[in-house]
């Protein structure tokens, strides 16, 4: 009798392993949580020319103990996040609850942007860089462009770890409904990204250059370019569902009618998932191509 | 029995006296300011125990700090001195160049302020420090706005103690709780402009600096371009702390409500942001020419 419940509940845990699994197939979590797209935040019903150039350093440190749902309060990075809190870092783009006519946002950093977390526990803590991006906004027309040739590094660390977001977007759409979108993303640097932990669930580590992520749209035309290098490490000790995406001139987990999608790669690009103990992670990469993407639809 | 009736009639002529200096309504046509400074102004406080913002200073450059309703207002300051608001006890300090501190109803509001020398704002315990060269905060109702701030100086807020609702806000040709129709800021960081609050047990603490941006505000068409060369640094080095949280708005629109929105901006010098060593929902934030929701 006790076998037989042993091996019930064996088999109840893989399938809810199994499970969870399947359901970042597709790169990203189609859970959305309640909030983040019905938060109060900017009404815009006109037209939206955001352009911002970084050509100096730009430097967040942050952490340390019992550091806890330091994440996003603003839709846009690791979309479906209602945590308040985490590092983030904005060039041009726009972002949460917007509802805009006609949007072009256009940014450029030539310098080194860092973002440093190292605790002993942390927990649903978010790590963004978004330059000429376009996040958790609904419009018309949609033109993002995005140019990055300084470096950029993300570091997390931490004792315990869980729920955390490393993300870095280049002239990239997430989570976002429009007619026409039209993304252009160019990487000339590095961007390293960097998570270890003892004890790891459920962290992820984005890259997007000229990308669309969860996005809704008649017209899709993405282009991304990377000449320099990009490298995601996960290294944990105990690491469950962890999932490096990325994702360069293609479409994921998006619905359109006209997906135009073009990359060009001429750098390095690595993902290292050196875990011990680990389960259900996953490691995607789209270049040029469609993933998880439900093509010739809305049909209006 | 005497000495109770002198402890009263202290009591409330120091009542009086924080009254009369909040006291500050308008009902007028125009106002025009016009300021130069160029030797220091100093205010140096050691109060004792007491509520945040029990003790004040206040500070206005060619500054509007008046409640009210007026037509048209024009504030201008140039500072190319020392200003120093110093305090040991708990304090509110607020410092207006050529700006707007103030629920001011107005049709036009025009602020330019720059600041060449070096602006301090510092206190020991609980703080509250409001610090605006060329901008409008305090809940102006204005039709149009037209914000411009300069930095080449030094201008610095620190902050020490063990406060739970300690705010630091240094805003640079920009503006905070406004309501109006056609906003256009501009402005400009050549020198450095630092914050740091450092305590041994803090929590909802907030540091925010706006360059030639807009936060939690409702109006129509915006226009901003900001430049920052310089430096820009937030330090909060506190011991226990939780929801901490460090804002750089430059060039950005964030909480706001708005038609149309254009940016322009250019980073050119050091942006850095240090957060506490320990607390929950701690959140650094930068928005550099970008349109951001809550």
């Amino acid at each position: 009798m006790k076998l037989r419940q042993l091996a019930v509940a064996v088999l109840a845990t893989c399938a809810a392993l199994s499970a969870m699994a399947q359901s970042i197939t597709d790169g990203s979590s189609n859970t959305i949580l309640p909030g983040s797209l019905t938060r109060s935040g900017v009404n815009v019903t006109g037209n939206i020319n955001a352009q911002g150039t970084v050509t100096g350093t730009v430097t967040q440190v942050g952490g340390g103990v019992g550091n806890l749902a330091n994440g996003s309060n603003t839709p846009g990075g690791r979309a479906g996040s209602t945590i308040a809190g985490g590092q983030q870092v904005r060039v041009g783009g726009v972002a949460g609850d917007v509802n805009a006519r006609n949007i072009t946002a256009t940014g450029s950093a030539t310098a080194d942007i860092s973002q440093t977390r190292i605790g002993t526990l942390t927990g649903g803590n978010e790590q963004l860089v978004a330059i000429g991006s376009v996040g958790n906004t609904t419009a018309n027309d949609i033109n993002v462009r995005g140019n990055v040739v300084g470096i950029i590094t993300q570091i997390g660390a931490a004792g315990a770890s869980g729920l955390n977001t490393q993300a870095v977007e280049v002239g990239s759409v997430d989570d976002t409904t429009a007619n026409n979108v039209t993304a252009d993303g160019v990487l000339g640097a590095t961007v390293t990204q960097t998570s270890s932990n003892t004890l790891s669930l459920l962290n992820e580590q984005v890259v997007a250059v000229g990308a669309a992520r969860r996005v809704e749209a008649n017209n899709l035309t993405l282009k991304g370019t990377v000449v320099g290098a990009i490298t995601q490490n996960e290294v944990n000790v105990g690491a469950t569902a962890i999932s490096q995406v990325l994702n360069v001139g293609g479409a994921n987990n998006a619905v359109a009618r006209n997906i135009d999608a073009t990359a060009t790669v001429r750098g390095l690009v690595t993902q290292v998932s050196a875990n011990v103990g680990a389960g259900g992670n996953l490691q995607s990469v789209v270049v040029g191509g469609v993933q998880g993407t439900r093509a010739g639809g809305p049909q209006n | 029995m005497k000495i109770a009736r002198l402890a009263v009639l202290v009591c409330a002529a120091s009542a009086c006296a924080v009254a009369a200096a909040d006291d500050k309504s308008l009902d007028t046509r125009n106002i025009t300011t016009h300021a130069t400074i160029t030797s220091s102004i100093t205010q140096s406080a050691g109060t004792g125990a007491g509520a945040a913002g029990d003790s004040k200073q206040a500070l206005e450059i060619g500054g509007v700090a008046a409640s009210g309703s007026a037509r048209d207002v024009t504030a201008t300051a140039n500072v190319a001195a020392l200003v120093t608001q110093t305090s040991n006890g708990r304090n509110e300090q607020t410092l207006a160049i050529g700006g707007v501190d103030a629920a001011l109803s107005a049709r036009n509001v025009v602020v330019n302020g720059t600041a060449l020398g070096a602006i301090t704002q510092s206190a020991d315990t609980r703080i509250v420090q409001r610090l605006g060269i060329g901008a409008a905060l305090g809940s102006v109702d204005a039709r149009d706005v037209i914000a411009n701030g300069t930095v080449t100086g030094v201008v610095t807020q620190t902050g020490k103690g063990n406060g739970l609702n300690d705010q630091q806000n240094i805003l640079v040709g920009a503006v905070k709780d406004t309501s109006g129709r056609n906003l256009n800021l501009s402005g400009n960081v050549t020198g450095a402009i630092t914050q740091v609050a450092t305590s041994g047990a803090n929590g909802a603490n907030s540091q925010d600096i706006l360059v030639g941006a807009i936060d939690n505000s409702d109006v129509r068409d915006v226009t901003t371009n900001a430049t920052v060369i310089g430096l820009v640094t937030q330090i909060s080095g506190t011991g226990l702390s939780g929801t901490n949280r460090q804002s750089v708005n430059i060039g950005g629109v964030r909480n706001a409500s708005i038609r149309d929105a254009s940016t322009f901006v250019l980073v050119g010098g050091g942006v850095t942001q240090i957060g506490p060593v320990g607390g929950d929902q701690n959140r650094q934030k930068m928005v550099l020419g970008g349109v951001e929701g809550r």
